[in-house]
């Protein structure tokens, strides 16, 4: 079975034209990384962003169960996924 | 767009310039990525091969699942999904054959096809996707809606006793059967990676969340995370399939008994070597 190496998260990316607005990885979160945010994405919808990244546990819930795949988790030092 | 799921979609989609079509939170889409992770996790360990892998659908909002996957995609009639899985299995016995059906679709109209295929114990995969009414077309009553529940059609309760799929396909001697809720994503994830790899007949029911439906009318929450956690509350886990108020979750039963495209071939062999004798 493929383990991912805990290597600690520096970046949730969220796409601004796919997020639907759903709100699932604002409220699913265990430790409430997200916050519903002031812009305005493609769909209508104000997106969520992660706004306090130094409580993230990188469970990769929110990727998951993001049913539009606009989450991205970039761990590590900058290298992209 | 996630580099993991963008790997397996089709150009549009894969580019990032077209969503799904599904609503706001619905669990479709959720399906859809752990369908795309059990398949990236089997190609991994090397145990399957995806160059065969059919996918047949139904009609509703479950047949708009495997849409953006750059496989081979069927979109058969309202209900006829199986009997268009099985002649895809019976030509071809080695390709893999994955059938996405929802509840209204599998158990309403196609209900004889989904007893006849268990009978027979045809090789085909079924993803039943269960949001408890019909998504699609305004939230009427379908044959899983929960007794008392208030949809578009019944709007003093429903006054008909829910169907179990999973007890029926038990009792008619399926061999792999599993029910799980969206909500849990890795057992969702390894009942995938199961059920590609089992021989026989294999059904996997979801429950799913419809937060613009089964939101509104049914449950009275139309938050998706909502659902998602009233789904957690009312499931419990369990060795016997119970679909009441409480619904049982968890792996029924996994054996191996003799398909039927195998019954057909060594019988197409048998004949074709006594004709040339």
């Amino acid at each position: 079975m493929k383990r991912v190496t805990k290597v600690s998260v520096i970046r949730i990316d969220i796409d601004k034209y796919l997020c639907k607005g759903c709100y699932i990885c604002v409220d699913k979160c265990p430790t409430k990384v997200f916050e519903v945010s002031d812009i305005v994405g493609d769909y209508g919808v104000f997106i969520p962003q992660a706004k306090h990244l130094d409580k993230c546990i990188g469970c990769e819930i929110c990727e998951l169960y993001c049913p539009d795949f606009a989450i991205t988790i970039v761990r590590g030092d900058g290298g992209e996924v | 767009m996630n580099p993991l799921i963008q790997k397996y979609l089709r150009s549009e989609y894969a580019q990032g310039k077209r969503r799904t079509i599904f609503c706001p939170g619905c669990g479709n889409g959720i399906i859809l990525g752990y369908f795309v992770r059990a398949i990236d996790e089997l190609k991994h360990e090397g145990r399957f091969d995806d160059s065969k892998l059919y996918i047949v659908t139904g009609i509703g909002c479950s047949g708009n699942i495997p849409v953006p996957l750059k496989y081979n995609i069927v979109r058969a009639l309202h209900g006829r999904a199986l009997a268009v899985a099985t002649g895809i299995k019976l030509v071809r016995p080695d390709a893999e054959v994955v059938a996405f059906v929802g509840d209204g679709d599998l158990l309403s109209i196609g209900g004889n096809h989904f007893i006849h295929t268990i009978r027979r114990n045809a090789g085909v995969k079924v993803i039943l996707v269960n949001n408890m009414l019909y998504g699609m077309t305004g939230g009427q009553v379908a044959p899983t809606t929960p007794m008392d529940a208030i949809t578009h059609t019944t709007p003093y309760g429903n006054p008909e006793p829910p169907i179990d799929a999973c007890r029926l396909a038990m009792a008619l001697g399926a061999t792999y059967v599993a029910r799980w809720t969206v909500a849990l994503s890795r057992q969702c994830i390894e009942s995938i990676k199961e059920l590609l790899l089992h021989r026989g007949f294999g059904l996997l029911e979801c429950l799913s969340q419809c937060p613009v439906y089964q939101g509104r009318y049914v449950i009275g929450i139309d938050r998706p995370s909502k659902i998602m956690d009233y789904h957690l509350k009312i499931t419990v886990l369990g060795k016997e399939p119970m679909y009441g108020d409480k619904i049982t979750i968890g792996k029924f039963v996994d054996y191996e008994k003799p398909t039927y495209e195998e019954i057909i071939w060594s019988m197409i062999n048998r004949v074709s070597k006594g004709g040339e004798s």
